[in-house]
């Protein structure tokens, strides 16, 4: 699946905070029916990237661009009318709200009935929220509140679902589902993804393209598989963390 | 027996005036998360203003609604001039407290430069006496307290039944996230601070109708009890608040009745303190960000 223009873009991005450029001059794209990791080791400005493509962080220079328009340093609350949506690292949730509210507000900008319509083809994507709709989030366990958190940001069916560390503090079971059976299959229903991963080894085996980032650069641009199986980039680029993994598994 | 039945009938009419204060405060610190502490001063200035215009005549409860739309615009214009450029800057939650405390004693001294610091009065407005199973209120203390309990079912059917109230909280609650929804967080802030405004105008009428006569240090003086309430209820709560404002009330009111007068705040925040201690966030915990500020 791919289109001319990329569904969201970075040209030469050059972001941080104050003045102080954490981000350097990064290219990265991603298209719709694509999951498109970005991995590297901590501190690499994995997270800074994504929040100054949101609008989080303070853009230096160079450009954001949703299916070809300049969408740089446009307000959180523009973004999601332009159809993209994000789930941050941590607190990606409205802990007060019910489930039920989460997803109502993840629908604000909807009329009544397509927003009620739309709560429920999202439970029929996580059929297990709806049992627990009336349930406060704030009480509910990590994959539960990561599930209405990827629900609520699915309410605007957004074209690109930007997700940071969605597996963060996660048990390595609900890391595989949430990575198999949420962000694969979010691409699969073609949206365009981009997945910011700490756990590289699990992000690199479902996604189809990656980028490395180390020290706020692109290191490596490759499909995923590619990236998996470079020894360099295990060794050098993600702190032997690959190669750790890939003689855990054999 | 009947000095405890009047006590607590003295104790639901005070405490009526401090949720109605109370649940203001609660709504904007909930919502908003700035602990204002200018509110006190604001609930002396909306007192002055409702005495201002029933020297020029007009009927106390006109006033008390006039007063509480002119309170509502002006909380807004203080948050956009003050409070907001300075959560923009990124101004510390202590900060801003320090800034609302220090706006405070200039808005009270501005109050003295205009009206003096003597004390005034609203004259006599009680009207007449009515008994229910003992306890006797005045016409007065009944619509204030008919007020009270208007206000506060109709915010928290704002809150938890409309999609515009669920917006506050969840702005309350997470604001990356509020505008990740599309949520226009600076609207539900000025909302917030326009209902707030309005409460505090009509708590402020109604502090002055309840004492008869007061100065300049009216709203700080109440303010303490306002935030007890708040705190009792559970932050971002308008029943909490409710129900926070009668307990501060009634208590302080039966232990001034059966010990020393001047002891009756000592009763009523020790009452707070030991329900704290049982439910660290309240009656009602909200679960907003200033919920979990106060709580720890």
């Amino acid at each position: 699946m791919s289109s001319a223009e990329p569904s969201l873009a970075t040209r030469g991005l050059v972001a941080g905070y104050g003045d102080i450029p954490v981000v350097r001059g990064v290219d990265i794209e991603v298209r719709a029916g694509e999951l498109v990791a970005v991995v590297g080791p901590n501190g690499a400005g994995k997270s800074t990237l994504l929040k100054a493509i949101l609008g989080l962080a303070k853009v230096i220079e160079g450009q954001v661009l949703a299916d070809g328009a300049d969408i740089t340093r446009a307000p959180l609350q523009k973004l999601v009318r332009l159809g993209i949506g994000y789930v941050p690292q941590t607190d990606d949730v409205f802990d007060p709200l019910k489930v039920r509210e989460n997803l109502l507000m993840g629908g604000y900008l909807l009329d009544k009935q397509t927003r009620a319509a739309r709560m429920e083809e999202v439970l029929a994507i996580f059929p297990a929220l709806r049992s627990r709709l009336n349930r406060y989030v704030g009480t509910m366990s990590g994959g539960e509140r990561k599930m209405t958190a990827i629900g609520r940001a699915l309410m605007l069916t957004p074209k690109v679902l930007v997700l940071d560390e969605p597996t963060a503090g996660l048990s390595v079971a609900l890391t595989e589902m949430v990575l198999t059976e949420q962000v694969r299959a979010l691409a699969d229903h073609g949206h365009a993804v981009l997945l910011v991963e700490q756990k590289a080894q699990a992000a690199l085996r479902l996604a189809d393209r990656a980028y490395v980032l180390v020290q706020g650069s692109v290191a490596m641009a490759a499909p995923a598989a590619q990236v998996l199986a470079s020894p360099e980039m295990a060794e050098v680029f993600l702190g032997g963390q690959l190669k750790q993994q890939q003689a855990a598994d054999q | 027996m009947s000095v405890l039945i009047e006590a607590i009938g003295f104790g639901i009419a005070l405490g009526a005036v401090i949720a109605l204060g109370a649940v203001g405060f609660t709504v904007q610190f909930g919502i908003s998360n700035v602990l204002n502490i200018t509110y006190g001063a604001l609930l002396t200035v909306a007192a002055y203003l409702g005495y201002y215009l029933l020297q020029l005549g007009w009927n106390v409860w006109v006033a008390l609604a006039v007063t509480s739309v002119a309170m509502a615009v002006l909380s807004v214009i203080f948050n956009r001039l003050l409070l907001a450029p300075l959560s923009r800057r990124g101004t510390s939650f202590v900060g801003v407290v320090i800034v609302t405390v220090a706006a405070g004693i200039i808005l009270q001294y501005c109050v003295v430069a205009v009206a003096g610091p003597d004390t005034v009065s609203y004259g006599q407005l009680s009207g007449s006496t009515v008994k229910f199973a003992d306890l006797v209120f005045t016409t007065s203390q009944l619509i204030i307290l008919a007020i009270a309990v208007v206000l506060m079912v109709a915010l928290h059917m704002l809150l938890t039944r409309t999609q515009f109230g669920r917006a506050m909280r969840a702005t309350s609650a997470n604001p990356v996230v509020a505008r990740g929804c599309g949520i226009d967080t600076d609207r539900v802030i000025d909302v917030t601070w326009l209902i707030s405004g309005a409460l505090c105008g009509a708590a402020g009428v109604a502090l002055a109708i309840s004492t008869v006569t007061f100065d300049f240090t009216l709203g700080p003086t109440f303010l303490i009890y306002m935030i007890a309430a708040a705190v009792l209820g559970g932050i971002g709560q308008p029943h909490g608040a409710m129900l926070g404002g009668m307990v501060v009330g009634v208590v302080s009111q039966v232990a001034s009745a059966y010990s020393n007068p001047a002891y009756q705040d000592a009763y009523a925040f020790a009452v707070l303190i030991l329900m704290l201690l049982i439910r660290p966030r309240g009656l009602f915990s909200a679960g907003t960000a200033s919920a979990r500020r106060l709580a720890g």
